[in-house]
């Protein structure tokens, strides 16, 4: 999550315009960070004083959180204004304060401003599912709570088993030692000291365990990209909304099946490809839709050149196209391809994912590849006919012809980087961690408590 | 052996037991900041320049009492009826030298915040300075006392009041 500051104006209902300097971080990243996604969810914040926003007759969504006021604002968990920290009540309208920007300029946002944020309910939550009282939560912790998904969404047998062994052998540590009489014997195997180490292995370590071992990160540089095989294409592009624009051009880049399937991997669970761009958008794609051909003979592609320059400015270095599903402009009936176009590239998840990458972390240029990764398939043999092999040839290109297009190219060799971050977030999900945590004092922690609930149950 | 088993049980004991301490703490500073803001708006401070007085919310109790039914309807759309009782803002003002009329008042809570009464709303009967709801002490976190004005909607119902300047 990365802080932003910015000056948000608002208007309360006794008409006083103010505008403060404001520190926070996103909801949407918050939120994000805690597994809720789904822009369907409602959110309801409150405060210890019984406040909460929004009312009775309003409603939140997890999609208003991502909405951009005409001046690029977002909606924030404030923690500094005007440069000082904010404290907690009675005195502060901190530690936390939701922040929201007007969306029409005489808006009467204020009211929307939650004080002394302290609990996010994400709904619609079950019949007689009560979320914590805002006034039991301390002022050092946010709580999210509702539909969430789990932060450890893996089998929970692991920890079951192992607390019954741990329980097991505690048992017969307590009665086994009564019957042997030579029990002051020091060679013998402390039976307590067993359990104990068992049980708090057990105990400290699931968690993390149970973050998929197939879960990795892989990480392209430029050149790296560029040496894989790579396709120059002439693609048509249609946008979504009115007035419908449709423009043409000439792309280079690694075709997505050959990324996904000889590079890294797909993993047997994976059902979504989910590209992000540095700004927080994404672009979602079925698993099949990533390695289909597109009418044309063409494939989706991770662009880098157009008409064989190098992508620039609000296109990033990295742009994803996929081909219409049906070629034409709007007139002529042609699908809309824009919205999974994404420009400003920077990773590439295999869902369902337990590791999470900061797009914005990731070095302009480089495409990092992460979540459910599965083995590489070799490339298919020089002369490959069905397959999505590196000669396409459709619509061919006219004026770019990259020399990267030789086909069974050597590709150089990725290994998995295992990065500190990645094993941080992992050690902070075990109790471990969270008991490290706690003894640092960390002035501030987001956490996650109450019922964990996958998305794979919403209604 | 058994000595073992017991440090063993002891230690588990206290690690389940630990990281709740930590929550503990956390609450007790609240209440500790809550005490103290409790303690502050015990007095409120009158300024009617040049004059600025300091009273005692407890010298309220001398004045005449005056019950209201109202509804409280806070900023986010929430309606909260009941019944609140304390002392008319008039009374407190007149029992303090403020002459009438004035243009308006400005009240400041203990949170900084702030909202400006006019002369109108400010003499109306159901505009009390309230020390009871529903004929118990207020929620602490509210204050000694609260203002309530059954008139108007819950931004003018100030908690923590700790200051009262006339504006003339």
């Amino acid at each position: 999550m990365t802080s932003k500051t910015a000056d948000y104006r608002s208007i309360n209902r006794w008409k006083t315009v103010t505008t403060t300097k404001w520190k926070g971080v996103p909801v949407v990243d918050v939120l994000k960070s805690c597994g809720v996604t789904d822009p369907r969810a409602t959110l309801t914040l409150y405060a210890p004083d019984g406040y909460f926003w929004p009312g009775p007759s309003g409603k939140l969504t997890v999609a208003d959180m991502k909405k951009a006021n005409p001046t690029g604002l977002v909606r924030l968990i404030g923690y500094e204004e005007g440069g000082a920290k904010l404290s907690p009540e009675p005195d502060g309208t901190g530690p936390l304060r939701y922040v929201s920007p007007q969306y029409s300029q005489v808006e009467t946002n204020k009211p929307s401003w939650v004080s002394n944020l302290r609990v996010i309910v994400v709904g619609p939550l079950k019949k007689g599912e009560k979320p914590p009282s805002a006034k039991k939560v301390p002022s050092s912790e946010l709580v999210v709570f509702g539909r969430v998904s789990p932060t450890y969404p893996y089998s929970i047998a692991f920890p079951i088993v192992a607390a019954a062994l741990g329980l097991l052998f505690l048992v017969a540590a307590i009665v086994l030692p009564r019957k042997k009489k030579e029990d002051t014997d020091p060679s013998k195997i402390n039976g307590a000291a067993v359990t104990l180490v068992v049980l708090l292995t057990c105990f400290l370590i699931w968690p993390a365990a149970s973050a998929r071992a197939a879960d990795g990160q892989v990480v392209f540089t430029m050149d790296q990209l560029k040496a894989m095989p790579s396709v120059t294409a002439h693609y048509t592009f249609l946008k979504q909304l009115p007035p419908y624009t449709y423009y043409e051009s000439d792309y280079t880049g690694v075709p997505l099946p050959v990324l996904l399937d000889q590079k890294v991997g797909v993993g047997a669970g994976a059902t979504k490809i989910i590209v992000h761009a540095s700004d927080g958008y994404t672009a979602e794609l079925t698993v099949d839709q990533a390695r289909a051909t597109y009418p044309g003979g063409l494939l989706p592609i991770i662009a880098y050149a157009e008409k064989g320059k190098p992508l620039t400015g609000e296109e990033g270095s990295l742009r994803l196209i996929v081909p219409q599903s049906k070629q034409g402009n709007h007139d002529q009936g042609g699908e809309p391809n824009t919205p999974l176009c994404a420009r400003m590239v920077r990773s590439v998840e295999i869902s369902p994912s337990g590791v999470s990458v900061d797009p914005a972390s990731v070095p302009e240029g480089s495409l990092a590849v992460y979540g459910n990764l599965g083995t590489p398939q070799p490339a298919p043999a020089p002369a490959p006919a069905p397959a999505p092999a590196p000669t396409p040839a459709p619509t061919p290109s006219n004026n770019a012809s990259p020399a990267a297009q030789a086909p069974s190219s050597p590709a150089a060799v990725n290994t998995p980087v295992t990065s500190a971050k990645r094993v941080a977030a992992i050690f902070s999900m075990s109790l471990a961690g969270r008991v490290l945590d706690a003894i640092a004092c960390v002035p501030f922690r987001l956490v996650t408590r109450g019922i964990v609930t996958s998305f794979r149950n919403w209604p | 052996m058994r000595r073992n088993l017991l440090i063993a049980l002891c230690v588990l004991l206290l690690a389940t037991a630990l990281p709740g301490c930590g929550k503990q703490k956390v609450l007790l500073e609240s209440e500790k900041r809550l005490s103290g803001m409790y303690r502050a708006c015990q007095n409120i401070v009158i300024a009617d320049p040049p004059k600025t007085t300091r009273v005692a919310v407890s010298s309220f109790s001398s004045l005449q009492q005056q019950t209201v039914n109202a509804v409280l309807k806070r900023s986010n759309g929430m309606k909260i009826s009941g019944t609140w009782s304390g002392v008319k803002l008039s009374d407190v003002l007149a029992a303090n030298g403020v002459a009438t009329p004035f243009k308006e008042l400005k009240i400041t809570a203990y949170d900084g915040y702030v909202g400006r009464i006019s002369y109108d709303i400010a003499v109306m009967p159901d505009t009390i300075v309230a020390s009871r709801e529903s004929g118990k002490p207020l929620p602490r976190d509210e204050g000694p006392v609260r203002l309530v004005v059954a008139s108007q909607d819950g931004f003018y119902w100030i908690r923590m009041l700790t200051r009262i300047e006339v504006l003339r």
